[in-house]
């Protein structure tokens, strides 16, 4: 909470995320044509038409040149020899403290765009929550694997 | 399997009422629609009933002539199930505790369960349960057993048995074997010997009392002996000149320096509480647990309309008629009148639940595992290692923390129970610290009053959000019902002082190892949690939060599904917290 943390995404992560957003609001956009198409053969109401047209322009704005660089800019991680802190959150910022021997296992895994920009992305399970650092890139994140895995082994001694 | 052994034949009767129980919703169903359902008047759906009710009784019966148990040299044999048939092995020296118990069902035919819990078994499901026996035999068997176990560890001490004797051959005399294992002569049997047997064989558990005039304790009947200062567990009776009261007093033992030496100190219990019939009174009478009730009354309310029907047919109209009629003339004090005695119900309903729920509530410890059991329909037991808590939990109802009584919960994890367990269900609050030293002496409780508390200025952050929420509802009410909806803006002044109350209680605290977290939503809940029990730590803020320097803090703790969390507490209050967890700063 009181210190800086170094680690950043991978800047490509910004265009990977815009990607993602884009594609997603035209599966949206077609699915709500095709129920305008459906409303005018059927003669139903076209307000919830117009309304989820709106809705779904603010939110392509939003999700594709909003917030991905505020996505961006706002998450930070570091990896301490003994603990990871993960600061996310555009509006709700959150820091969260996860020590080592908390830590059960990590998972690296992405999709077909985040493999495009040769990104992965990193999740730190313990036994009860997972933590996720999205979007970096891939060797980085397989030697952050790597990294918390040796770390996570050292025993505690002390309370 | 050898010397085999078949439950009472009031497990026929008893499998039989237990299952006729299961179909009890479906009888009602078919009762309710008596009228519009011919087929159960005719030919057909009566032979229907009376096969189920034969078939039922020929699958109790062979239920209870499949069951078998024997009691080997070294091991239980449990073999049951008709058409699965399931055969259970335990060895006495994996035994952890034996429980003798008596559901309602049984306890009206006299006879009693014996539940065999082993350490991996899962918790409020033992690893062997014998259905149904006599009372009596049951508490004999459970001595039998825990000396069986005693003298089966001690055999293996000895580096085992069969060397310790001599003799190669397996026994199939239980009663033999013990006897062997013990190192006894073949006079007495091992069914005498831990009845009446010497001083140091005192058996511990049940309380069976060994003193010179344990003869007379027959069965089903316990008596502490004159020398027993112990406390009685059961449905025991403490003996003439026993020193303590046995229901509803915290019991310690007192006595357990010369007792301790005997050689199953494992099973003493460290400590011992049942609830008292008066106890649980006041805890049910101050529950205001509405949740339940207000579910019951959710689930008949779908009947209600068919009941009501049926007993008076006609009244629901009339009534409803009636309340037409009159709803120009006096509808405030009808309403009234109505809610009240609407409410009155739930709270009568609400007590008989908790009643129910929490009837013979007890706990006990011995050595590092708790065992915690209660309920009067549905008996529910658990056991767990202290090391397993995660948290402690204390919780207060407004009417509970009004009066200084609380509620004491743990957070455990177990194999298959992820929840918050009743450790006692209403304790004075003064008393909690002095408890605590008994029952989990490793977690000494700090009840402070005065916590690091939200300042002023978090009020904002705790009632703008409800009271929006409000204004929306009430908004979109004055549009629907017009100038009735206005009603709902006297909502506003209850959420402002809620959420005030929600703020007032809401306080951290660090004392050592131990973060206190506590907050209130109605009722007013404190965690105590040890540093290494927290998974993860994090501190979130709103920007208004940030603005103010505030945050919320939220522990995870293993065991729980949502992390324990309270809202705008000063960040200058958290940083400590945030060091102290944090394995970087410490160094």
């Amino acid at each position: 909470m009181q210190r800086e943390l170094t680690q950043k995404l991978h800047p490509d992560y910004v265009k990977a995320s815009r990607l993602s957003s884009i594609l997603f609001h035209i599966v949206t956009l077609l699915l709500v044509s095709g129920w305008l198409v459906f409303a005018l053969w059927k003669d139903w109401t076209l307000v919830p038409v117009w309304i989820a047209y709106g809705i779904l322009l603010v939110s392509f704005v939003l999700f594709t040149w909003i917030v991905p660089i505020y996505e961006f800019r706002s998450f930070s991680f570091e990896v301490f020899e003994e603990e990871i802190e993960i600061q996310s959150g555009i509006i709700f910022r959150s820091n969260i403290l996860i020590p080592m021997v908390r830590v059960q296992h990590v998972e690296v895994g992405s999709g077909p765009i985040m493999r495009k920009y040769k990104l992965a992305s990193v999740n730190v399970v313990t036994a009860a929550t997972k933590h996720e650092i999205k979007g970096v890139h891939q060797q980085a994140a397989e030697e952050l694997k790597q990294h918390i895995g040796e770390l996570a082994k050292v025993d505690e001694q002390h309370d | 399997m050898t010397n085999a052994r078949q439950l009472s034949k009031l497990d026929i009767a008893i499998t039989f009422i237990s299952n006729i129980r299961h179909l009890i919703p479906l009888i009602i169903l078919v009762i309710i629609n008596l009228k519009g359902f011919d087929f159960m008047k005719s030919l057909w759906g009566i032979l229907a009933a009376v096969l189920i009710v034969i078939l039922n009784g020929v699958f109790s019966f062979l239920s209870w002539k499949k069951f078998q148990y024997s009691l080997e040299q070294d091991r239980i044999i449990i073999r049951k199930g008709v058409l699965n048939r399931e055969e259970k092995t335990i060895y006495y020296n994996r035994i952890h505790s034996v429980n003798v118990q008596q559901p309602l069902l049984l306890r009206i035919f006299g006879a009693a369960s014996l539940q065999i819990e082993t350490p991996g078994g899962k918790p409020g499901q033992a690893e062997g349960k014998l259905r149904v026996l006599k009372h009596g035999y049951a508490l004999e068997l459970q001595q039998q057993l825990k000396y069986l176990r005693s003298a089966n560890a001690d055999a293996k001490q000895a580096g085992g048995a069969n060397e310790l004797t001599g003799q190669g051959q397996l026994i199939s005399n239980p009663e033999e074997a013990a006897e062997l294992i013990a190192g006894q002569g073949p006079g007495q049997s091992v069914h005498e010997q831990w009845k009446t047997g010497p001083s140091s064989n005192e058996p511990v558990l049940g309380q069976v009392q060994a003193g010179p005039s344990s003869k007379q304790s027959a069965h089903g009947q316990w008596q502490a002996g004159p020398d027993s200062s112990e406390p009685v567990h059961q449905h025991g009776q403490a003996g003439p000149s026993s020193s303590q009261s046995v229901h509803g007093h915290w019991q310690a033992e007192q006595s357990s320096e010369q007792l301790r030496n005997g050689p199953y100190t494992e099973d003493r219990y460290d400590y011992y509480y049942h609830i008292s019939f008066g106890q649980l009174l006041k805890a049910s009478l101050t529950s205001l647990n509405l949740n339940f009730a207000l579910i019951f009354i959710f689930g008949i309310y779908s009947f209600a309309d068919d009941v009501l029907e049926v007993v008076f047919p006609g009244l629901y109209d009339k009534l409803l008629n009636g309340i037409i009629d009159q709803y120009s003339a006096l509808p405030i004090i009808l309403l009234l009148g109505l809610t009240l005695l609407v409410l009155g119900f739930v709270w009568l309903l609400s007590i008989a639940i908790y009643l129910i729920k929490f009837g013979d509530f007890q706990i006990s410890r011995t050595l590092e595992q708790l065992s915690v059991s209660y309920g009067l329909l549905e008996k529910k037991s658990f056991i767990f290692d202290q090391n397993k808590v995660q948290a402690v939990i204390m919780d207060e109802n407004p009417l509970r923390q009004w009066l200084g009584f609380a509620e004491l919960r743990v957070q455990v994890i177990t194999s298959n129970a992820m929840e918050q367990l009743v450790i006692h269900p209403f304790v004075r609050k003064k008393d909690i610290p002095a408890i605590m030293e008994q029952l989990l002496p490793d977690r000494k409780l700090d009840l402070r009053e005065q916590l690091l508390a939200p300042p002023r200025s978090a009020y904002r952050t705790y009632a703008l959000l409800p009271l929006i929420i409000v204004l929306l509802a009430a908004a979109g009410a004055i549009w629907w019902w017009k100038w009735n909806g206005l009603w709902l803006l006297l909502l506003l002044p209850v959420i402002a002082i809620w959420r005030l109350l929600c703020m007032r209680s809401a306080g951290v605290w660090l004392e050592g190892n131990d973060l206190i977290l506590r907050k209130r939503s109605v009722n007013r809940t404190t965690y105590f949690v040890r540093r290494k029990h927290i998974v993860t730590l994090s501190m979130k803020a709103s920007p208004i939060q940030r603005k103010r320097q505030l945050h919320n803090i939220h522990v995870q703790v293993l065991g729980s599904v949502f992390a324990y969390r309270v809202k705008s507490i000063a960040d200058e209050h958290l940083l400590p917290i945030w060091s102290w967890y944090s394995r970087r700063t410490k160094e």
